[in-house]
Parts: C-alpha cells; sequence; structure tokens
C-alpha cells in the first residue's frame, strides 16, 4: 500500500466518497490547528500520547503509602493514624488537611484518636478463667485485647467482629467505644500483618474512587492491575478531538483510561457510554439497574433509592444530592418536594428505540460474534507458528507475520464494531453518513478477506501466500484509518450526536 | 447459627430476666416445633410518662443476624408505625442500629431498647425516613400530636 504520510482526507460531495488530496487545510477543521499526520500502521492522530504507568496493587500500596508519609510529614501524627484519618476521610488528602489545620482536635476525636491518659496501653495478655464480655463464653485459657479504654473482648470476637468489618472504608473501633483500632493492633489480633494489608487493599477501593482522575482498575475480570496517570491536559485534548485514551496494563488488557470501558474506538466515550448502557437494556439484570438506580449525579455510582426522604448521600464519594432533580443538597429546605424538578432534563429520549438503533445492534454484536471467533483463532496462531518452524524450517521471527496479521484483523472487528455505533447515531441524510457506510463495506471486505487467510490450515499453503497476508493485513491497516477519519470528522462536525436518536 | 451469636443471646436472655426496666417486655419466639428461636424476639416498649407516648406499649420486633454481635440485630416496628424515623416498612432509623455509624458490638439488648424509648419522644427531623410523620411533625404540629396520642390509644397497654 502507498504511504498514507502526509496526506489528507477531504470529503469531496461529487463522488462520494474519500480522496486523498495532497496538502489540503484538514487541520483547520481542530481547534489545535496542528497538523495531523498519519502514518502507516498506526491510529490516526496518534501523534499525542496519554503518558501512564501500570501498577500492580503491590506496587500501588506503595504509592499510597508514601502519600501517606507525604501527609503524615506535615501533620506530623504516626502512620498508623494517618492512615485512619485518610479512610475516614475517603482518602480525600485536601480535605483532611484543611480540616486538621483548623481543628485538629476535633479531627482526631472523629478518628477515634484521643487515647485516655495514664491508662495501661492496649495489647493482648492471656488471661485464666475468663468470661468475654461480648460472646458470654468461658475460658479456661484466652488471649485478650484490652484497649486504654478499658474495653476488652477475647481474641476470638475480635477476629470474627475485623472480619466482619473488613469491607468497611472507615477503620475498625473498639467493640464499646470510639476508639479507633489500628494496623498495628490488627497485626497484633492476628499475629501477621497479611490481615491490616487486606484491610488496606480494600480501602483502595475507597482511593482510587476518589482518585478516580488518575487511577484506573483495570476491567478485566480479575486482573487487579491499575494504571496511573496525571497527564490530564493530554486527557482533555484527547477527550475534546473525540480520540480515545487507550491504555494498556501488565498484563496487556488494552482499555479506554476515560470510561475504563474496552477500547471503542472510533466511538467517543460519550457515545460509547450510552451505547453500552443500551446495549446493556437487552439484559434484565442491568435492565433492573437502570430501572431502579440512578448514577450518583457526582460520581457516577448506581444507586438505589429504596424509601426515605430526597436527601441522598453517595456511599461511594459522601456528596449530598437530591434524588428528584441530581442537585445539589444544600440548596433544598424540603425533603419530600423538590422546587428544582422542572430543570430536570427530558428523558422521553429511551422511549423508542428506532430501527436505526435496532440495524446497528445487529451489525455490533455480528462483529462482536465473529471477533470471539477471531480470539480463538488467536489462540490457536502460536502453534501454527509452531508447526512453520518444523515442518518447513521457517526461523520464529519469520513466521511472525501471523500474530501481525492477527492483531490487525482483532483491531479491524473493534473499529468495524464500534463504527456502527456512530452510524446510529449519525444524521442518515447527511451525505457524510453514506460515505461512513461505505467506509465501513470497505473494510468489511478487507477485514473478512484477511479472516480467510488466516484460516488456511496447510502450512505450505501459507508460506506460499505469505505476501498476500501482507497486502491484506495493509489493506485492513489503510481502511481503519479511513473509517477512523470519517468517524472523527462525524463526531466534529456534529453530524453524529447522542440527540439525534 | 455460630456458636458466637447463641451464646451472647442466652447470656442476653439472662441479663434480661435478671433485670430489665420497668414496663419493658422482650422474649424469644417459638419455632415451630415448639422449641425457642434466639435469633427472633418480641419485645415491647412503653411510652414515656409525661409524653404524648405515654400509656402506649408498642411492640417490637428483633432479629438476630448470624454474625450479630459484629452486626447489629434488625429492629422494627408494625409496618406503617406512625414516626418520623420509621421506613413504611416499620425499620427504624437508628444510628446505633447501623453498622456503618454507631452500632457496637458492646450494645446490649436492654441500652438498644432504651435507645428506642428515647427515639420515640425525641425524633431526628434530620434524618426522616416516612414523609406523612416527618411532614406533621415538621408543619403541623397539631395534627403530628393528634396522630401520636391516636397511635397511642391503639397501643394501649
Amino acid at each position: 500500500m502507498t504511504s498514507l504520510d502526509d496526506y489528507n482526507f477531504e470529503f469531496s460531495e461529487d463522488d462520494e466518497c474519500y480522496q486523498l488530496v495532497d496538502g489540503s487545510d484538514y487541520e483547520s477543521d481542530y481547534s489545535t490547528g496542528k497538523e495531523l499526520i498519519i502514518e502507516e500502521n498506526v491510529h490516526a492522530n496518534d501523534e499525542i500520547h496519554l503518558r501512564y504507568k501500570s501498577l500492580s496493587t503491590d506496587e500501588l500500596y506503595d504509592d499510597v503509602m508514601e502519600r501517606v508519609e507525604f501527609v503524615r510529614t506535615i501533620t506530623q501524627l504516626s502512620t498508623d493514624s494517618m492512615i485512619i484519618l485518610l479512610r475516614l476521610y475517603g482518602w480525600n488528602e485536601e480535605m483532611l488537611l484543611e480540616n486538621y489545620t483548623e481543628n485538629p482536635e476535633e479531627i482526631l476525636e472523629k478518628g477515634g484518636l484521643i487515647v485516655p491518659e495514664h491508662c495501661e496501653k492496649r495489647g493482648l495478655r492471656d488471661e485464666q478463667n475468663y468470661t468475654c464480655p461480648i460472646c458470654c463464653d468461658d475460658y479456661e485459657f484466652i488471649s485478650v485485647f484490652r484497649m486504654e479504654c478499658g474495653h476488652e473482648a477475647c481474641i476470638n470476637c475480635y477476629r470474627t467482629y475485623l472480619t466482619s468489618t473488613l469491607k468497611k472504608p472507615k477503620a475498625p473501633t473498639c467493640m464499646s467505644c470510639n476508639l479507633s483500632i489500628t494496623s498495628g493492633d490488627i497485626d497484633q489480633i492476628f499475629g501477621n500483618t497479611e490481615f491490616s494489608k487486606k484491610h488496606m487493599f480494600l480501602s483502595f477501593e475507597t482511593f482510587i474512587n476518589k482518585h478516580s482522575k488518575n487511577y484506573k482498575w483495570c476491567p478485566y475480570t480479575g486482573c487487579g492491575n491499575i494504571i496511573y496517570s496525571n497527564n490530564e491536559s493530554t486527557l482533555n485534548e484527547m477527550l475534546k478531538r473525540h480520540m480515545i485514551p487507550e491504555v494498556a496494563c501488565n498484563n496487556k488488557h488494552a482499555f479506554c483510561f476515560h470510561c475504563s470501558t474496552e477500547v471503542h474506538s472510533p466511538s467517543d466515550c460519550k457515545i460509547a457510554q450510552y451505547w453500552i448502557d443500551k446495549v446493556r437494556d437487552e439484559s434484565t439484570n442491568l435492565n433492573w439497574i437502570l430501572n431502579n438506580t440512578k448514577p450518583c449525579p457526582f460520581c457516577g455510582t448506581s444507586i438505589e433509592k429504596n424509601g426515605g426522604c430526597n436527601h441522598m448521600a453517595c456511599q461511594s464519594c459522601q456528596s449530598e444530592f437530591c434524588w428528584i432533580c441530581d442537585g445539589k443538597w444544600s440548596i433544598h429546605t424540603d425533603n419530600y418536594v423538590c422546587k428544582f424538578q422542572n430543570e430536570k432534563k427530558d428523558s422521553t429520549m429511551n422511549k423508542s428505540i428506532s430501527k436505526r438503533f435496532t440495524d446497528g445492534y445487529k451489525m455490533f454484536i455480528v462483529h462482536e460474534n465473529s471477533s470471539d471467533l477471531d480470539l480463538k483463532l488467536a489462540g490457536t496462531i502460536e502453534s501454527k507458528i509452531f508447526t512453520l518452524q518444523k515442518e518447513l524450517g521457517i526461523s520464529w521471527i519469520e513466521g511472525q507475520f501471523l500474530s501481525e496479521s492477527i492483531k490487525i484483523l482483532l483491531h479491524g472487528r473493534s473499529v468495524l464494531k464500534w463504527s456502527y455505533v456512530i452510524g446510529v447515531f449519525c444524521d442518515p441524510s447527511h451525505n457524510l453518513t453514506h460515505i461512513l457506510e461505505q467506509n465501513q463495506t470497505m473494510l468489511s471486505n478487507a477485514v473478512e478477506s484477511l479472516s480467510l487467510k488466516i484460516q488456511i490450515k496447510d502450512p505450505k499453503a501459507i508460506i506460499k501466500c505469505k505476501a498476500e497476508f501482507h497486502d491484506a493485513s495493509s489493506l485492513v491497516n489503510g481502511r481503519i484509518i479511513a473509517l477512523e477519519r470519517c468517524c472523527q470528522e462525524l463526531l466534529i462536525k456534529g453530524i453524529c450526536k447522542l440527540e439525534s436518536i | 447459627m455460630s456458636s458466637l451469636c447463641l451464646q451472647r443471646l442466652q447470656e442476653e436472655r439472662k441479663k434480661w430476666r435478671k433485670d430489665h426496666p420497668y414496663g419493658f417486655f422482650a422474649k424469644p419466639t417459638k419455632k415451630v416445633d415448639g422449641s425457642m428461636n434466639l435469633q427472633k424476639w418480641e419485645a415491647g416498649i412503653p411510652g414515656r410518662d409525661g409524653t404524648l407516648w405515654k400509656n402506649g406499649l408498642y411492640p417490637l420486633t428483633i432479629e438476630y443476624p448470624d454474625d450479630y454481635p459484629s452486626k447489629p440485630p434488625k429492629v422494627k416496628f408494625p409496618a406503617g408505625f406512625y414516626h418520623p424515623n420509621v421506613y413504611p416498612s416499620g425499620t427504624i432509623c437508628l444510628s446505633i442500629l447501623n453498622e456503618d455509624q454507631d452500632w457496637r458490638p458492646a450494645i446490649t439488648l436492654k441500652q438498644l431498647l432504651l435507645g428506642v424509648q428515647d427515639l420515640l419522644d425525641s425524633p431526628n427531623p434530620n434524618s426522616p425516613a416516612q414523609e406523612p410523620a416527618w411532614r406533621a411533625f415538621s408543619k403541623n404540629i397539631k395534627e403530628y400530636e393528634k396522630k401520636v396520642s391516636d397511635q397511642a390509644l391503639r397501643y394501649t397497654k
């Protein structure tokens, strides 16, 4: 395929297709005015990259401890106390520091960190003929944990209690009063550090929720890696250009950093998010969530209201809002009547699922299913390369064109799949929409022909048409770029928008 | 049922029988086979003298979860009970009954029932759980007082 360097696509109404026009001023459409260079084998607009790093939970632990240490140097408290306060504040360091400098006594009290003076130190001791005040069991010999407040309970009770409070964002307290139990105490009660670490790991959920701008869990089931990025200006720039901030964790799971879903290029995050909700509509479970919950207007967590007044407090981000109008609670005066409900947006949009939607959905599913089949195919590629090596004496590196091809194939499928989503939200009468359809057909054909080649089983035949693999792959690549450019233009020009359905 | 839960509940029962506040009652329910169900209790709370709630004996059910005392029991009035902090289902909105707030494993049945008695005449208008009682309490105290007195008559000792 010819190099696409320095070429720009321009839409011409006469022949209804993309032409390669040398030196056109396509870039004037972009707010930055920067020239966009298209390179072969690279996504369009790839000259801006999101800087990020992938962390394991252990690395996140170190990161978090560093932040704790940083705040600790300001407050001069112990690390254990610092962790308790940060957990109390849902890892909002600024708010904690602000409140702490204003009134340290009050914050320490709230955190259960004011230890009565001149008391026996907290800790475990062995007792004989002891009746535990919590479980009321009589023990001949037992370890008892006692806090400075004088409250105590047997070690069994403490272990059960700490296990059941494990998932709470707040640090556990004494069984009778407000005095907080520190990580050190937990280690002492369980006899190892595993449990307090677990306590911390579970609290990371809150930490990541609080810092969700910079930290994202890898959304793949059971992965547990975290992506960290503080490159916000680039992120905003990418979103403005309807680009997808693609990241990959240490396990090579690629996802969109902004919305934590699969890479949905060429759909932008807004449309992809709406689409995912719609698609989930099809399954009853999620249908229930959509019908019975609403996302918290501040952090997006799904919230169910099962009683009480309109005053909602999000458990995840602690923000308070009105159930009726989604506005801040502080402006409301009546718990049951909302004066601001007329300002709420109309939700008549969801009423009818148009034909366009159904068609787009069908195509989306078709390509998703093919994608799954291709993924299975990809699993056999390594053994195919191995056969090539064994039977024909081909070197491993020479056989790599096969894995390259399957990568391109999967990418093509994904782009194709998500381009149908774009199609759904496009103004059907616009010319550019027809061009989108043509581009889709072309990519679809290219993908199918590459897929056919990859399905060839005979090693000799594979090697024979090695050149065709290259050609077919480059063709897919070229079509991907064309389709992505087309979709981007639809988005930028506002021909494709959520409101059109 | 965990042995931890059972042991503690037997002790709660012993303590209650030895000493409980005047006018209150609390007893475990019976299973179908006639044996005692320690995880489900029936209780009654008298309205305090000198309040709108006097003369009433308000019935409660108390259900202890398996992980009691790490988790608090569920304490309910009959459905439709008229009080600003009682949900339409009868569930009571009280911080010492909420494991995310002030529940502590050391809280005893006696403390718990006294806490609920306290709540009767000092509702918390900042965390309403049902609309009619809350609205009347904050907007139309006359109507509220009448409804509460009517209810007290219905639950007369």
